[in-house]
């Protein structure tokens, strides 16, 4: 309820004025029915003057009636009802026109406001809170809860009001006719409501079990369809047949369920109300046939109490909308509410003439709650212009290290500091173009070529472009093309290979000048000839910067001005590669278990072709 | 009814074991539907007869029926929903499950040319539809024929020149109908393609987070998103404000109707040409009309529109199963060794494109073949036939001497297992996902397998050992740990040939001896095919067939090939040999 609270603080309350307005006019309008039922009593009492036999010997007082009026007189009161009935009429469809117009409206605005809204947050959350999430729940909050909020927030409101009115106006109105057919009114419209309130949620939590099952049953069979060479060359289709089947029909139980509860209700709800109903036109019709009553009013009685039982129905309903409506709106605050941890700090400031040198201060990292410490201790220099390999094994925290270093995450102890300044008092728009980063996996957004390479660079000119590309040595692929830079690529484009992409990645790091640039293990997901074009590439393009280079390769490490081996998130060894050699410990380790390999192929090679 | 039989094709088999019920629920719905046109006329005997006729005797049998009308028609509606809501869901049920069986015994080939996306939005939107159709939209088409048919009935025998008014009001609701509903259906249609893009750039950008950070884009990628989800609110702006003009011309179209009516009945009965009952029952039947008019054209549509679903479904049933023509099923006593013989194989993804072009191979049992060659060659092909995903357009391959196309595809695959270089795991748990090729397997067994993939220990320091959930939901295997769980999937259907294809290339050093560990252990006394680009790990293979275009090059050992200069294989070789060579020098100082 806090969270409903909340959101229409945030996104209603600034409408309230206009929400009040519509709301009004929604309620005055919505009582236009029973004016209607009052006119028919007019009607048939005062201008058609249909006059009902009665029994009983002595003259009642209902039926005291005014003379008879002659033709014409009953035309012209028929023609002036007529007129009053049509222009109420309109006047009640142009305020509802209005007030819905208006709060459709609003609702629109709204839902725009909350995409924006979250998508910001999204944007602005650290890293720590989109590891711990998958993009498709991400995703099915900021589309389909929003659109929740869009089809049903306002209406609820509209409806809770109006519905309301409808019920209290309705009642004292049936009382007010015939205080004894009002009364027998008067019970019914709880009864039919208790059962409305008793069963209807009840009603729903049902459909919402149904669609949950139907949505295993979505992922159950997308799973599989998405892996036939799997379930095939396993030969399972059997047993995934009955996998489905069992979902399946644990869904079908349920759905036969729901149909016989809900018809049911409805069963039992229609025989609330045509009891109650014929109950009181039984006594209504005795006390006309009585002369106690006229007809006109008996028939507007019974327009009154008709249109009773609806918004029983429609309110019963908005329980169950509104503890629909609470659930997204936690989901939704959820987002909103979550604390930006990385932002920048007051006296955050601007480096000047940034040189790039590193240095890590006992760096210590932990992700939220895991129990295992990413980083421990983590103390080094890395002087401006450096090339410096990270190695170790996988796990050992050479992505968590240089992920630090983008500030992608905040150490949870110890400091880092570029050039002398800490990062948490860089500004973050400075440390953004001070450093780029090329991750092991290239992503490459939908759109034009030069929008990847030119992406963090909205002002980058067509040359600076085309340098970048071809410092990367992709200028010459993406000269054939074409439409060249202007080749779309993505979803609907171009696919690109594993080394085009990898190559796109690194000319979009390059064309920002980096001071610093931070290549995580960009190679190892390419085949033997790629990884060597590559290779080359990055050797140019680290020219007077300062390098992070995490890598699997030696000789990579073997080119670097220094090496650092992280085991189990801490530094184990650092030094020069000769240094390191010498240790004979985790460097030469890894080292020979790569050489291992490739020693013996030099020896078969060798053995075999000895003319090379 | 053959009509109807054609147009559904196979679907209509589906409804044969309904046919009984369906015919129950029209029976009910037309039922239904003329008790519901009941109540006006009990209104108009009470005004009519018992009030102003002071018929007394009637009092009795019109507050009954008052009261009596509504409680049986609520209880025939009973019976019709429940009856129709439960064929609806059970036809759904049967329809969506045979359509699955079906789907899981397609080719791959199918696969291939169609998106799991397809596929699923057939089964699950697809099928809703066919039996929204056959439950829904038919009887209401069915109800609102008899409901019009029997005002328009009632309405003439009650004053035929009102009844002739009231066509005058039918034309205003189509007129609302045709002014709307095309630039509503407009207006709704940019509004979604707008929001597939918004949705589109959504999962990009949260794909992508780490970037957009790295980049420093937040705020730049929120203005684009503003810009995007902006334009969409245009167009639902629009098409919401349509849909509220809309319904609110059409209710007041009819309740202005209902009113005129009404109101043009009263001057009749200041003529003496009609009683007030009559224009109380009039005006109730020209409601009941109405209705139905406005829902007609509606209907039409969306009976226009689910029609393209039932092709959809019906396309998808018509697709062939895999051919399954082997005769010759798996006998207990008869074992098979391993020996794998291709003989003129060709094979062609599409006719002008062949992929395979007379490929011969003769691999003895227990022996291990290494494939190579570049992307696209056909290795990956070449293992694809012998599960026969697909069937060879010329030549025969073999198993111990018997050509797989006379086996029974159980009993050939049961003979297999691959081990692909996408590790791809189900939800379940650790030990369900070792299981998957052999579902009765003992607890004994899967660790068994676990432990010749060297994944035992892993899997065992998960929280809750081998019970551990995996996939999307469950606990992160990293991919080396991912690939070694395949492995001892493999395993543990113990195949008599195992397929590697490329299942190390994309592992980090320290992963890849692992799983070389495990595989070595593995292969021992199978028949093997491994498919790699990393020529470190084939050089033991028995056996090393060159593969270029479809073809094969040249087959030898590493030793035979590498003695050939000339040899593709040694050009190969010495490729790879060069960039690994800088790494060589380093390797002095460590020796």
């Amino acid at each position: 309820m806090t969270a409903l609270l909340e959101i229409y603080r945030r996104f209603f309350h600034m409408y309230r004025g206009r929400l009040l307005v519509a709301a009004a006019v929604l309620t005055i309008v919505s009582l236009e029915p029973y004016a209607w039922g009052a006119f028919t009593q007019y009607l048939v009492d005062d201008v058609l003057q249909i006059r009902a036999e009665t029994i009983g010997a002595d003259v009642p007082a209902a039926s005291v009636q005014a003379t008879a009026l002659t033709h014409s007189q009953k035309v012209h009161r028929l023609l002036a009802v007529a007129g009053a009935v049509l222009g109420l009429h309109l006047l009640y469809m142009l305020g509802k026109w209005w007030s819905w117009y208006r709060v459709a409206m609003i609702s629109e605005q709204t839902v725009f406001r909350m995409r924006r809204q979250l998508f910001e947050r999204l944007q602005r959350l650290q890293m720590l809170f989109h590891d711990q999430r998958e993009t498709g729940r991400l995703m099915a909050r900021v589309i389909d809860d929003v659109s929740v909020m869009q089809y049903r927030f306002s209406p609820t409101l509209m409806q809770t009001a109006t519905a309301a009115t409808s019920i209290v106006v309705g009642l004292s109105l049936a009382m007010w006719i015939q205080p004894v057919l009002g009364a027998i009114a008067l019970l019914t419209v709880p009864a039919y409501a208790a059962l409305m309130f008793r069963y209807l949620p009840l009603l729903k939590q049902q459909v919402r079990e149904i669609r949950k099952e139907n949505s295993s049953l979505y992922g159950l069979v997308r799973d599989r369809l998405a892996a036939p060479r799997v379930v095939k060359s396993f030969r399972q289709e059997r047993r995934e047949q009955l996998h489905v089947h069992r979902r399946a029909s644990s869904m079908l139980r349920k759905t036969v369920r729901h149909n016989v509860s809900s018809s049911w209700l409805w069963a039992l709800a229609g025989l609330i109300a045509a009891v109650g109903t014929a109950t009181a036109m039984g006594l209504g019709i005795r006390m006309v046939m009585q002369g106690e009553l006229t007809p006109g009013r008996l028939l507007f009685f019974h327009a009154t109490v008709t249109m009773l039982f609806m918004p029983v129905v429609t309110l019963a309903d908005i329980v169950g909308q509104v503890q629909w409506l609470t659930v997204v709106s936690e989901r939704l605050c959820d987002i909103l509410n979550e604390p930006i941890t990385i932002q920048d700090e007051d006296e955050a400031s601007l480096i000047e003439h940034p040189r790039g040198a590193i240095r890590f201060e006992n760096v210590q990292l932990r992700y939220g709650e895991s129990p295992r410490q990413a980083l421990t201790d983590i103390s080094m220099k890395i002087p401006a212009g450096a090339k410096v390999c990270i190695m170790g094994h996988s796990g050992a925290g050479k992505t968590s290290l240089a992920s630090l270093v983008l500030r992608l995450y905040d150490p949870t102890g110890g400091r880092l500091r570029i050039d002398g300044v800490p990062l948490t008092q860089i500004k973050r728009t400075q440390l953004r173009k001070l450093v780029s980063y090329v991750p092991q996996e290239a992503i490459i957004f939908g759109g034009t070529l030069a929008d990847n390479i030119a992406y963090g660079a909205v002002d980058a000119t067509e040359d600076q472009t085309v340098a970048a590309a071809k410092a990367a040595e992709v200028h010459e692929f993406i000269d054939s093309l074409p439409a060249r830079y202007n080749t779309f690529v993505g979803e609907r484009g171009l696919t690109l290979s594993g080394g085009q992409k990898q190559r796109i990645s690194l000319a979009r790091a390059l064309l920002h000048d980096p001071r610093i640039l931070v290549l995580d293990d960009v190679t190892s997901a390419l085949d033997a000839h790629t990884e060597a074009r590559i290779q080359r590439t990055i050797q140019f393009a680290l020219a007077d910067r300062t390098a992070l280079i995490i890598t699997h390769r030696v000789s990579m490490s073997a080119r670097a001005d220094w090496t650092v081996v992280l085991d189990h998130g801490r530094i184990v060894e650092q030094g020069t590669h000769e240094d390191l050699l010498a240790l004979k410990g985790h460097y030469w380790t890894l080292v020979r278990d790569q050489l291992s390999e490739s020693d013996r192929v030099r020896l078969s090679f060798d053995a075999s072709a000895p003319g090379s | 009814m053959n009509g109807v039989a054609e147009k559904l094709g196979t679907l209509y088999d589906y409804l044969v074991p309904y046919r009984r019920r369906l015919i129950q629920a029209v029976v009910l719905a037309v039922l239904v539907t003329l008790i519901g046109l009941l109540p006006p006329l009990v209104i108009k005997a009470i005004v009519d007869h018992l009030l102003v006729g002071g018929m007394t005797w009637l009092f009795w049998p019109l507050v009954i029926a008052l009261a009596a009308v509504p409680v049986i028609n609520q209880l025939v509606g009973k019976a019709f929903r429940l009856l129709t809501q439960n064929t609806a869901a059970k036809l759904t049920f049967d329809v969506r499950f045979g359509l699955y069986r079906h789907v899981t015994g397609l080719p791959l080939g199918y696969f291939d040319k169609h998106s799991t996306g397809m596929v699923l939005e057939r089964l699950m939107g697809d099928v809703n539809k066919f039996q929204q159709l056959v439950t829904g939209q038919v009887l209401t088409l069915a109800t609102d024929v008899v409901k019009a048919a029997f005002s328009i009935y009632v309405m003439l025998a009650i004053n035929w020149h009102l009844a002739l008014a009231l066509l005058g009001v039918v034309p205003l609701y189509v007129l609302n109908h045709r002014f709307f509903v095309r630039r509503i259906r407009a207006s709704n249609e940019k509004f979604r393609a707008k929001m597939d893009d918004v949705s589109g750039h959504l999962e990009e950008r949260l794909t992508g987070t780490a970037l957009v950070k790295s980049y420093g884009m937040e705020r730049a990628e929120t203005r684009n998103f503003t810009v995007e989800t902006h334009a969409a609110l245009q167009h639902s702006s629009r098409a919401r404000g349509l849909m509220v003009a809309f319904s609110n011309t059409a209710e007041l179209v009819h309740w202005a109707g209902h009113r005129g009516i009404f109101l043009l009945g009263c001057y009749l009965v200041i003529d003496g040409g009609m009683s007030y009952g009559d224009v109380l029952a009039f005006t109730s039947y020209a409601m009941f009309l109405l209705g139905p008019a406005v829902r007609f054209s509606q209907l039409v549509n969306q009976i226009e529109q689910t029609m393209v679903s039932v092709r959809r479904v019906k396309e998808l049933l018509g697709e062939q199963p895999e051919p399954d023509r082997g005769w010759v099923v798996n006998q207990p006593d008869v074992s098979f060794r391993g020996r794998v013989q291709l003989e003129n194989v060709s094979f062609a993804y599409e006719p002008d494109n062949p992929v395979l072009k007379e490929v011969s191979l003769d691999v003895p049992a227990g022996k291990t073949v290494a494939l190579v060659g570049r992307t696209g060659c056909g290795k990956t092909t070449l293992t694809s036939l012998l599960y026969r995903f697909y069937t060879p357009t010329q030549g025969r391959i073999l198993l111990d001497g018997q050509d797989t196309a006379e086996l029974d595809l159980g009993t050939l695959r049961k003979q297999l297992a691959v081990v692909p270089q996408d590790a791809v795991l189900f939800e379940g748990t650790a030990a369900e996902n070792i299981a998957y090729g052999h579902p009765h397997a003992t607890r004994e067994q899967i660790i068994a397998a676990a432990k010749l993939a060297e994944i035992h220990e892993v899997l065992e320091n998960l929280p809750n050992g081998y019970d551990t959930p995996l996939g999307q939901a469950g606990a992160k295997l990293s991919g080396g740990q991912k690939q070694r769980l395949v492995i001892a999937r493999a395993v543990l259907v113990d195949p008599v040939a195992l397929i590697l294809d490329e299942a190390t290339s994309s592992l980090d050093t320290e992963s890849e001896r692992l799983i070389q560990r495990a595989l070595r252990k593995v292969m021992r006394n199978r028949t093997c095919f491994v498919i790699a680009h990393r020529l470190s790990t084939i050089q033991h293979a028995d056996l090393i067939v060159v593969m270029d275009e479809g073809h094969i090059l040249e087959t030898g050992t590493h030793a035979e090939l590498l003695a050939r200069t000339d040899s593709h294989y040694a050009n190969m070789y010495r490729r790879q040999f060069a960039k690994i060579g800088r790494e060589q020098e380093q390797a002095a100082a460590v020796a």
